[in-house]
């Protein structure tokens, strides 16, 4: 594997690791994979709750179902980074009704031509609700992704727009870890 | 002190990412492939002309050609058009490398027919796989007879085609790359296809976009296989008004 494939591999596991240490001293932190969603195949993610129980951000990393390969086409291999931010609703104790808001980084990464990051925004609304005296959550709900689009590669930074609103499901579960 | 490593290590990303300065921007633009030979496309050749529009025709069983179309093929050719390979007899590459070697599928499928166009002042340099059938041994040898190797995609998981990324090209220096199909049977609606053409022109790169038969209302020709020439036209003059650029498959690696 050449060097500036472990780039995007390098950049979430710094995000990764600096927002599961900082979540230590916030209220919970979880872990949790998502099926849909702003990944493009499955995402695992780890939550972290910031303020209080209403606010909480998440970040991902998308890969490819029965293969331990990330997404590939032609000449170029993409990796996912998910970030989305929720704020909470609470309905019950247990039940809460989540505004989502999140970006979705897409690194493609090509042996022969130049990398490029798509930035994708979207927004969707779920359904969380806690499960087993709270050690553990099921989430289901829609997000929209805006097409509005960032692209920065080697030779530009710039944004354009599409005129189709993609509506993918959002189906999650995970392990709060106190 | 985690966030100045984390902030350093964004910032060695993005300023590590130089690569072959070789590649270039395309810009806006359209990659418009056939999978018949030119012949079928000759009734068009004065149109096509006229609206400056250049395609690829990937043809397959060049055996089968006559003088008459080899004719046509040269006219064309001469207009800007490329005849480039689509294999001798259009099989799945997939199920006969499961029987064969890849020596016998690039014997009779790749240098057969390179025999006989060579013999009629022909050549070509890039490839497309009936089907869009392939293996990783065919990829890896037809590479080393051709620039680039076109397959084939549908957009998926309710995507329109102008949420395929798949099929936009950014740069030259392509080795494999996409099409979607435009066919009939597709049943895209072809203000699907135009608002394609906008997004190829808002995000700055080449759409690539395949079909078979041109139909005018033709019986023989008013198949699945085809695309009806006002459909055609309409997707010609939004992309003339919105000043793409038509590149040749060969094009795409320079």
């Amino acid at each position: 594997m050449r060097s500036y494939r472990m780039k995007p591999l390098l950049l979430f596991l710094s995000m990764f690791s600096c927002a599961f240490c900082n979540a230590q001293s916030v209220s919970f932190k979880s872990l949790g994979i998502n099926l849909g969603g702003l990944a493009e195949m499955y995402d695992v993610h780890t939550n972290i709750s910031i303020f209080n129980d209403h606010h909480q951000v998440e970040l991902g990393l998308s890969w490819k179902p029965v293969s331990n390969k990330f997404a590939y086409y032609g000449d170029f291999t993409y990796v996912v980074f998910p970030v989305q931010y929720q704020y909470h609703f609470m309905v019950k104790k247990v039940v809460h009704l989540d505004l989502n808001a999140g970006l979705q980084f897409q690194y493609y990464v090509s042996a022969t031509l130049p990398d490029y990051l798509k930035i994708t925004p979207a927004i969707g609304l779920s359904y969380t609700k806690k499960m087993m005296k709270d050690k553990y959550y099921v989430r289901g709900g829609l997000l929209a992704f805006i097409p509005a689009f960032t692209l920065i590669d080697k030779y530009e930074l710039f944004g354009y727009t599409g005129s189709s609103w993609l509506v993918w499901p959002q189906v999650g579960l995970g392990k709060y870890l106190h | 002190m985690k966030n100045r490593l984390f902030n350093f290590l964004v910032l060695m990303l993005f300023l590590s990412c130089s690569k072959d300065k070789n590649n270039q921007l395309l810009g806006p633009g359209i990659i418009l492939s056939t999978d018949v030979p030119p012949p079928m496309w000759y009734d068009l050749k004065d149109y096509l002309k006229a609206n400056g529009v250049k395609i690829t025709f990937y043809t397959q069983g060049y055996q089968l050609m006559d003088s008459a179309g080899k004719a046509q093929t040269r006219l064309l050719i001469a207009d800007g058009h490329e005849l480039a390979h689509h294999t001798t007899t259009h099989l799945h590459a997939d199920d006969f490398l499961s029987s064969h070697s890849i020596d016998e599928y690039m014997q009779q499928e790749i240098y057969n027919m390179d025999a006989l166009m060579q013999k009629d002042g022909f050549t070509t340099t890039t490839f497309a796989y009936p089907y869009g059938d392939f293996t990783n041994k065919s990829d890896e040898y037809l590479l080393k007879r051709f620039k680039n190797i076109r397959k084939i995609i549908s957009p998926y998981a309710y995507r329109k085609i102008e949420d395929t990324d798949q099929v936009y090209y950014r740069y030259k220096g392509v080795k494999v790359f996409y099409a979607c199909s435009i066919d009939k049977k597709e049943k895209y609606p072809v203000e699907e296809i135009l608002d394609a053409l906008d997004k190829a022109k808002s995000s700055r790169s080449a759409l690539s976009m395949y079909c078979h038969m041109i139909s005018k209302g033709e019986p023989e020709l008013n198949t699945v296989y085809a695309l009806d020439f006002a459909d055609l036209d309409r997707i010609i003059q939004r992309a003339n008004k919105l000043g793409l650029k038509y590149y040749r498959a060969c094009d795409l690696t320079e």
